[in-house]
């Protein structure tokens, strides 16, 4: 039995997936494997609960989807972000390092 | 918005959403192929790695916004799918509501006009009804003379008016003869109400007199309806009875009756204030007064008593004795109007809330029952992928579909019942005419309804998610932990259920023992085939008792030869109607009573026909005959009441009666008691006197006809009008519909109990049917080992019909208790039935108990049948 990962911090999924897609075109297989990549000793991310995300931020504006040739020569779903996502992005980084700023913080002062 | 596009481009969206799933499923499986795997272990542990296929199309379908439109029509289609799937349950449960949701709200409608609407007048809190309340001759009314005494107290009250519904008039001329019901006021009656016509004007004193040209006027709803709201009715003549009213006003829509307020016309009162004598009539009426501000009813009631004490004291001795004992009555008019209703109305409303009540028990219990025979359902589609919030909506509006079919159907079973009781309830519920259906009150009861749908349907949905799905799936029916807390809340629902509609039908059951032993009065005449109408002599014309009496002779001789006609009589009385006309009444040999100490004796002043016309039988001696004419000595006929008071165990024939101021009569015959006071007044001692002796100018006609007596008043006014043809026929009335009047609210309120109780437990049969139906379900298994094991279906049977009779009885004991506590309520409005009358509550416990039994009976015999080897083999 593998050791029990954390599972990933509600909200993080979000940024992480419009990080990866932020490089470029992508389609979900691809994403699910950046995150495994990136993640693998860290947390554990449900292959399930990707899809569900993308649509949702498909459906916020924050990526466009189209149909296109894989690497493979099947058609795939590609990804790709908006000038909101881009936007939504940043805002989230932003948020981001000040809450891990903060918690570092107290971290650091609670030792 | 790509949101809605997406909405109408739904298989699109599906194949894309199918195919970017499986796209990312084949890479994973390649994936691992290419790592080493076989084919087989690469596609289980992409499988594994992914999860449910299904649920992740759900969730990623519950992503987008756009499907929430999606879903409801999924949901709603899904709903009725389901609900069609289970038309006994779906058709209980929307009946349930329809009738619990439209019986409440049609009968709180009219309730809440009745009791709560403003009376239509102007500043109502100053108005108050005014009677003399003798008991003693069970008279509440107030006579001509002291009407016009009470006008000149005007430190008391503002003004006094005087009025009597009542009369029915025929209207011709205007297409087919109608026949209107009709009011008649003295002419201030408008002043004191404060209220003034929309059209034309109301009466003036002048035209408030006798004998002079007629002037009506009419109501709103009557001249819509029969004057096709003619803008130029005023001053227009119509004939009424035969004779040319001239129409001086129009009513405002509000407008109602004082009593009556199915009133159409309204004509004069024409009081006099004429001497007050034993010989001459007086005419009683009702009076409707405007207090003076500051003056309280019970101050007004004072006053009146004081200067009633004057005004009698002035009267011959025989009137003084006779008003002895007399009360002033002044209550607010609001009182005197709803007061006699209010018990019934309030019993009515008590009895439709706890319709509601069943009605929401059963459809708790319905959904409770349900809710666990679907928890499979319930836990195959959470493990395909529905997520708790989707399950929760789906059953939400499965109970809205419901909640909403029920509620359209109350609402048209509401405005049909508004319609029916506007029409044919009885006529002393005020406002009645006029109640509508009470939007509120609709809402009201949909909300409760809709709140106990919604609540007891998901209860068993939130109970299940606590329990693992998979052992759901696995035990299939038999969870200890949530059927075991559904099983007591079902018990429960079912005992107060039970409980609520024994009360009920004990109640309902009263009622109609209390209809049925009016009906079964024997009212000691026969109604059938009898006419009747009053006539008045104008006194102007007939001036002395010679005139007025030949004049009655002849009507009567003429009447007698009309084809048709088997008798005819004329009197100062009218069954059920009371007596207009008392004294006090002593042996000859008794030594005089005080003046006022002595009751009042009801006197029937009739020509000898009464009694045959009304079919009255002789017990003992002779009837009044012709032979009792004016110089004949004074001959008497008392009833069998009399009898018992005064002559009790002794032959009464030939012995001598003083009778007030009019000297010594001789009793010649004896009759029968009949109900002259009304059908649930007990008979008293009443003598009948010839009317030679005693001629008023106003009397009734009665005949007793072949065949439809109406059909025959064409004919009766003819010869009326023969002999004096200015002379109105009015009150035209049959015995029949006299007597069925008096039937008339018991029956109401005994066939409307009746219904809700016999709905009531109709409901309480199929939630008792529901428990146990469930019960047998949840044992099949119990019961199936037990026969294995040796047990008869016998014992099976008991089993199960013990456990169900084990309910009814608390059910029933609750009831029970229940009843001997409220049916108290019922009190004023029985008739020769207690409030615990023992047959009722042991007759209405056992058929209740019948039915509960019969409920069980189905479900047991479904238990008996099990076969153990396929029950357990299923398991």
């Amino acid at each position: 039995m593998p050791q029990e990962k954390p599972e990933l911090l509600k909200g993080t999924l979000d940024m992480l997936i419009l990080k990866i897609v932020a490089l470029g075109p992508i389609h979900g297989y691809a994403i699910s494997q950046r995150i495994q990549q990136i993640s693998k000793d860290f947390f554990q991310v449900p292959q399930g609960s990707l899809y569900p995300a993308l649509h949702r931020l498909e459906d916020r504006g924050w990526l466009t989807a189209d149909w296109r040739e894989s690497e493979t020569g099947r058609d795939a779903k590609f990804y790709t972000l908006t000038r909101k996502g881009r936007r939504q992005l940043e805002t989230e980084l932003v948020y981001w390092e000040r809450l891990s700023d903060a918690v570092a913080l107290i971290l650091r002062t609670a030792e | 918005m790509h949101w809605l596009r997406r909405i109408f481009n739904k298989e699109q969206t599906e194949k894309h959403l199918d195919a970017e799933l499986r796209f990312h499923l084949e890479r994973q499986i390649s994936d691992y192929i290419a790592a080493g795997m076989t084919p087989k272990e690469a596609r289980r542990r992409a499988q594994l790695d992914f999860g449910g296929l299904e649920s992740v199309k759900q969730q990623s379908r519950e992503a987008r916004r756009g499907n929430f439109i999606e879903i409801l029509r999924q949901d709603v289609r899904y709903g009725f799918r389901v609900l069609g799937k289970n038309p006994g349950f779906t058709t209980v449960a929307v009946l349930t509501l329809a009738l619990g949701i439209g019986g409440t709200t049609a009968i709180f409608s009219v309730v809440s006009s009745a009791l709560l609407r403003p009376l239509p007048y102007h500043d109502p809190a100053q108005l108050v009804w005014l009677a003399d309340e003798n008991t003693r001759a069970h008279m509440t009314v107030v006579l001509e003379s002291d009407y016009f005494a009470y006008q000149q107290l005007k430190g008391v009250f503002q003004n006094v008016a005087a009025y009597e519904p009542g009369e029915t008039h025929t209207l011709t001329g205007f297409g087919d003869a109608v026949r209107l019901n009709g009011g008649a006021v003295t002419y201030n009656f408008f002043d004191v109400l404060g209220v003034l016509p929309q059209m034309g004007r109301s009466f003036l004193p002048e035209e408030d007199r006798a004998g002079v040209a007629h002037t009506v006027l009419l109501t709103d709803a009557c001249w819509r309806q029969h004057f096709s709201s003619d803008p130029h009715i005023i001053g227009r003549s119509i004939a009424l009875d035969n004779e040319s009213y001239s129409v001086i006003g129009v009513l405002p829509p509000q407008f109602e009756f004082l009593d009556n307020p199915r009133v159409e016309v309204i004509v004069p009162l024409a009081l006099q204030n004429r001497e007050i004598s034993i010989t001459k009539p007086m005419r009683l009426v009702r009076a409707v007064a405007r207090l003076r501000q500051g003056m309280t009813p019970a101050a007004a009631a004072a006053n009146v008593d004081a200067a009633n004490q004057r005004i009698w004291a002035g009267y011959p001795p025989s009137w003084a004795g006779m008003m002895e004992g007399t009360r002033a009555q002044v209550l607010p008019l609001r009182e005197h109007l709803v007061g006699k209703a209010q018990p019934a109305l309030l019993v009515l409303l008590a009895a439709v809330a706890s319709v509601l009540l069943i009605a929401c028990l059963n459809i708790a219990n319905l959904q409770l029952a349900r809710g666990v025979s679907r928890e499979k359902e319930i836990a195959i589609r959470g493990a395909l992928g529905a997520g708790r919030s989707r399950l929760l909506r789906q059953l939400l509006t499965e109970n809205l579909i419901i909640s909403l079919a029920g509620g359209a159907s109350g609402l048209a079973i509401a405005a049909w019942l508004v319609r029916v009781l506007r029409t044919s309830g009885p006529v002393n519920i005020p406002h009645l005419a006029s109640s509508q259906l009470n939007l509120p009150v609709f809402a009201f009861a949909l909300f409760v309804s809709l709140a106990t749908g919604v609540l007891f349907g998901l209860a068993p949905m939130l109970a299940a998610f606590r329990v693992p799905i998979v052992e759901t799936i696995k035990e299939s029916g038999t969870p200890a932990g949530p059927s075991w807390k559904i099983r007591r809340s079902h018990n429960l629902l079912t005992v107060i259920e039970l409980a609520a509609a024994l009360v009920l039908f004990i109640g309902a059951g009263l009622l109609v023992r209390s209809f049925a032993q009016l009906t079964s009065v024997p009212p000691g005449f026969d109604a059938r085939g009898v006419l009747t109408a009053q006539i008045s002599l104008p006194i102007n014309l007939y001036k002395t008792q010679e005139q007025q009496l030949a004049f009655f002779r002849s009507l009567e001789k003429r009447l007698v030869s009309l084809p048709g006609v088997e008798s005819v009589a004329l009197a100062n009385v009218l069954p059920l109607q009371g007596f207009n006309l008392g004294s006090w009444v002593q042996r000859e040999e008794l030594p005089p009573a005080p003046p006022g100490t002595l009751p009042t004796t009801g006197v029937g002043v009739v020509t000898p026909g009464y009694f045959s016309v009304l079919h009255i039988s002789l017990v003992q001696g002779r009837l009044l005959d012709s032979r009792d004419g004016r110089v004949s000595p004074n001959d008497l006929v008392v009833n069998e009441a009399f009898i018992r008071r005064y002559f009790p165990n002794e032959n009464a024939l030939g012995k001598r009666l003083k009778v007030a101021d009019q000297g010594i009569w001789t009793i010649v015959g004896v009759v029968r008691d009949s109900k002259q006071r009304g059908l649930a007044v007990d008979v008293e001692p009443e003598i009948f006197v010839p009317v030679e002796k005693w001629c008023p100018p106003e009397l009734t006609l009665l005949l007793r006809v072949q065949g439809d007596p109406i059909t025959l008043l064409p004919a009766v006014r003819a010869v009326v009008s023969q002999l004096d043809k200015n002379l109105p026929l009015f009150d035209v009335q049959t015995m029949d519909s006299l007597l069925k009047g008096e039937l008339a609210s018991q029956r109401f309120n005994a066939a409307l109990l009746g219904a809700f109780a016999i709905f009531a437990v109709f409901l309480a049969a199929i939630g008792i049917y529901g428990v146990m139906a469930y019960s047998v379900h949840q044992r099949v298994r119990e019961v199936a080992i037990r026969m294995a094991l040796g047990a008869e279906p016998r014992d099976v049977l008991w089993m199960i019909l013990s456990r169900g009779l084990a309910l009814a009885a608390v059910g029933l004991v609750f009831g029970l208790t229940g009843a001997f506590a409220l049916t108290r309520l019922l009190g004023t409005l029985l008739y020769r039935v207690r409030p615990s009358d023992p047959a009722t509550f042991v007759g209405v416990t056992l058929a209740l108990l019948a039915v509960a039994l019969a409920a069980c009976w189905i479900p047991a015999r479904r238990a008996m049948r099990v076969d153990p080897m396929v029950a357990l083999r299923y398991e």
